[in-house]
């Protein structure tokens, strides 16, 4: 046994897609479910500080667009989903992951600017 | 001028009646090899090397959704120290926050950056680049570490 017999090829639509899919949305429900449950303590806890209204305010718009995120999330995995079953998959995540990143340093920005001025 | 594969192979099969055995697994889509340095970004990653093995494409994605969440932990880590008035020394606490809603904000940035030099990286067959994320997180920790030890003793002092 060389082992190359038993070895799956790695391109073409014979390839083990394994789970690969499944464990990228659930990695991207994890992320998702982690910032909502940010937005969920911030809308909590923010009010008892300084400045309620502002803050309360900032925390009201941050719930209200999880719900777009879970459907974008959503349809990113599907897209990968169908991507892999391809003979050539082409993935195009770079703008999505792009886009989350930059969500999250103003995320932390908006923070930066409650915790100094407020 | 040009048309699209897919349709010339079309007028083929009407024409000459010849019979064509499309590939069923392709996208519905025109050729993707046509328009996917347009469409793909950063055009930096996707202009060179090739396709690398997408379970490896997946994986980089996990580690980077991994540092989103991390950068989540700090934002809500900084934003907590403050809103919470924990008994600690108010300067260093500040001080703690601020660090940690800094380092929020960065992490996503270095984590993006790694992210596409490590895509690069595998389309070229190159040795992947090394840790600068892991190295923002080290710094802060290890100096919010130190700050929230002292503001706590102060305050008890």
């Amino acid at each position: 046994m060389t082992g190359d017999e038993s070895t799956p090829p790695l391109v073409g639509p014979e390839r083990d897609r394994g789970l690969q899919a499944e464990r990228t949305a659930l990695a991207w429900r994890r992320t998702l479910l982690s910032f909502t449950a940010v937005c969920g303590v911030a809308w909590q806890t923010l009010p008892t500080v300084e400045g309620p209204r502002t803050l309360a305010l900032a925390a009201a718009v941050a719930l209200v667009l999880t719900p777009p995120l879970w459907w974008f999330a959503k349809r990113h995995a599907h897209h990968t989903h169908r991507h892999l079953g391809h003979d050539e998959p082409r993935l195009r995540h770079g703008f999505r992951i792009a886009l989350i990143c930059a969500g999250t340093t103003l995320l932390g920005a908006a923070g930066l600017v409650l915790a100094v001025f407020f | 001028m040009t048309r699209p594969l897919r349709e010339d192979v079309g007028s083929t099969r009407r024409d000459e009646g010849e019979h064509v055995d499309l590939p069923t697994h392709l996208p519905a889509e025109p050729d993707p090899v046509v328009e996917v340095s347009r469409e793909r970004f950063p055009r930096w990653v996707y202009e060179k090397g090739a396709e690398p093995d997408p379970r490896f494409s997946l994986a980089n994605e996990r580690t980077i959704l991994a540092w989103i969440r991390t950068a989540l932990g700090l934002i809500a880590g900084g934003t907590a120290l403050e809103a919470l008035d924990l008994p600690m020394e108010p300067g260093l606490r500040l001080a703690s926050s601020i660090v940690l809603l800094v380092a929020g904000a960065l992490v996503p940035v270095a984590a993006a950056v790694e992210w596409a030099r490590t895509e690069r990286a595998m389309r070229e067959h190159g040795p992947l680049p090394g840790g600068l994320t892991g190295f923002v997180l080290v710094v802060t920790v290890s100096v919010v570490g130190v700050l929230v030890l002292l503001a706590l003793l102060l305050h008890q002092g």
